[in-house]
């Protein structure tokens, strides 16, 4: 046997453990083997000792305590007995308080993520354009812009039937007319922003007013070159520029909102009314009244002078009225009221109305179903100019134009449809 | 004997050293040996009526003893408190167990024997607590290997070596006392 071996078996042997065999090997072992033989004599006295060592008398006062506690402990109702046992061993107590703070944790997180800083619940209004994904900026702005977002798809399909692609306006010109349009509802309103946002985030809002609209176009109003022709003029290649321009535009203005004191520009889209019955016409346009006397008083003359110019016919006002207006027009451009399917003579009238000055009147396509006109309105009178021209036709006021104080002319770009 | 106080109290007195021992030598701490002594025989006066003498009383005492030890040895209290009491005492027993009442001057032969005592206790102290375990239920309570295996929860083979092991270590620990 192998000292090691040897070593392994002593301390059975001191228990008397071995089996036979193996105690008379170790025993031969030990004869020959004075190291094994001091070994066994040096751990027999570690075991006797260790046995010598006994059991350790209890504290005075052993019993007493334990009486007291058992006594505590049948006196305890089940329920404290119960939650001593769930919470007093830490293994159960620790994860348990753990699970608590993250709970904890997780509500306070979802609380400020709803609730905003200043207590009400948050709109994502704080979030500027280029951070909000486009549908969240579509919901962000539904308490200004539910009535556009149905009639500017309707608009798209007429737009397509059209063939008139350079009509569609940008995906971003909803949020660069909507931003101002926003914080100036913000300023006017906030004490009732939080319920304002709460409802606009309903969505079945918007589709209760989709149904009870009626065909109304979208307006922007941002600074844009007056093009030099007519309709077709803005180009693809402007559309990305001016996108650039608008996000840059809804940028700004959505951190602040200075007033324009100098010239800028309106843009509209709007659809004239069907052609009313002409004593209503003029009714509705008081400064058509003043071209029509003039246009009989040359009739009259044309008349005295034989030149068999009918009288009082609607056509020939109508007529004689164009010409009026037509002849503020730049020349070469086409005659408006001839081949025009659009009226624009009711715009025209309304832009005289209001002391502005007609740029340009073009008529494109070969049906002549839109124009394009351009004017400049007195900045004070844009407002008059608006309501005005709201009398002869559809279109949605730009609120966010009317909102900043225009001293200078501002150019108006009118794209009219005939309904 | 469920609900028989004296009966209790007689099962209490006749094992409370053998508990009481088994806590100081696996927890190395005289109070908390106290504290976790009559923890085990609140646990035993619960559990009583439950007991199915599958086994024999000593064996399941011993059972109820290994596991609440266990417990308090894993719990971060304690652990904190083993940590702070460690950095704190640096005397000879480290505080483990409770003091041999100094009722008259011992003599040299006993001063000497004394001497091993403390160093044996200090060696089994610095045990593992597996080995701890079985040194305490082999050499100290006298329990066989096979109630070893079965206070324990191992087998034969696991309790004969680790009894060995222990063995030696305390051996080596004591070398040249």
């Amino acid at each position: 046997m192998e000292c090691t071996r040897a070593k392994d078996l002593l301390s059975l042997y001191i228990d008397g453990l071995l089996e036979e065999d193996d105690r008379r090997a170790l025993e031969q072992h030990l004869t020959s083997c004075n190291a094994c033989a001091k070994e066994l004599m040096v751990l027999s006295l570690v075991v006797k000792d260790i046995h010598s060592l006994g059991r350790i008398a209890t504290p005075e006062g052993f019993m007493n305590k334990l009486e007291a506690r058992i006594r505590h402990e049948k006196s305890s109702s089940f329920f404290t007995r119960m939650i001593s046992r769930m919470f007093f061993p830490l293994k159960v107590k620790i994860p348990l308080e753990a699970a608590g703070l993250a709970a904890v944790a997780v509500i306070v997180f979802v609380m400020l993520r709803t609730v905003g800083p200043g207590g009400h619940m948050q709109t994502r209004e704080a979030v500027t354009p280029e951070q909000a994904p486009p549908q969240a900026g579509q919901a962000l702005e539904m308490p200004l812009t539910d009535k556009d977002y149905a009639p500017s798809e309707t608009r798209d399909k007429d737009m397509e039937k059209q063939g008139k692609e350079d009509m569609k306006p940008l995906p971003s010109d909803r949020s660069g007319s909507q931003v101002p349009a926003r914080d100036a509802m913000k300023k006017k309103e906030a004490p009732a922003s939080a319920a304002k946002a709460s409802a606009a985030k309903a969505p079945a809002v918007p589709v209760l007013r989709e149904k009870s609209m009626s065909r109304v176009y979208e307006t922007k109003a941002m600074p844009r070159p007056v093009p030099a022709e007519g309709i077709s003029m803005p180009m693809k290649e402007e559309k990305n520029e001016d996108k650039a321009e608008m996000l840059q535009q809804s940028a700004a203005d959505s951190i602040s909102l200075p007033a324009k004191t100098d010239e800028s520009t309106l843009e509209l889209m709007i659809v004239m009314r069907p052609r009313q019955p002409e004593k209503e016409k003029v009714a509705l346009q008081a400064p058509a009244a003043v071209l029509r006397s003039k246009a009989l008083e040359q009739a009259s003359q044309a008349a005295d002078a034989g030149t068999g110019a009918p009288k009082e016919s609607p056509a020939g006002v109508h007529g004689e009225e164009g010409k009026a207006v037509q002849a503020r027009k730049p020349a070469g451009e086409p005659e408006a009221g001839d081949h025009e399917l659009v009226d624009t003579a009711s715009v025209k009238s309304v832009i005289s109305s209001v002391s502005g000055t007609l740029v340009s009147s073009d008529c494109a396509g070969s049906t002549g179903a839109t124009c394009l006109i351009v004017a400049r309105v007195p900045g004070p009178r844009v407002w008059q100019f608006l309501t005005r021209l709201q009398a002869v036709s559809e279109f949605k006021m730009p609120e966010s134009f009317l909102n900043e104080a225009h001293v200078g002319d501002v150019t108006v770009r009118i794209s009219i449809r005939q309904k | 004997m469920a609900g028989d106080a004296s009966a209790f109290e007689a099962l209490v007195s006749r094992y409370k050293d053998m508990v009481y021992t088994m806590c100081c030598y696996l927890l190395g701490d005289a109070h908390e040996a106290e504290d976790l002594s009559q923890e085990v025989f609140i646990k035993v006066f619960r559990s009583l009526e439950g007991f199915r003498h599958e086994s024999s009383f000593s064996t399941w005492l011993h059972v109820i003893t290994l596991n609440t030890c266990r417990n308090r040895l894993t719990s971060l209290p304690f652990r904190i408190k083993k940590k702070m009491v460690s950095l704190i005492r640096n005397d000879e027993e480290g505080g483990l167990f409770p003091d041999i009442p100094d009722k008259a001057p011992l003599a040299n032969g006993e001063l000497i024997r004394h001497e091993r005592m403390v160093r044996v206790r200090k060696a089994i102290a610095e045990l593992s607590p597996d080995h701890k375990e079985v040194i305490v239920l082999r050499d100290i309570e006298g329990l066989s290997y096979e109630e070893i295996a079965e206070a324990t929860g191992k087998d034969l083979g696991t309790v004969k070596s680790r009894i060995a092991r222990a063995r030696r270590q305390i051996k080596e620990r004591l070398k040249g006392v």
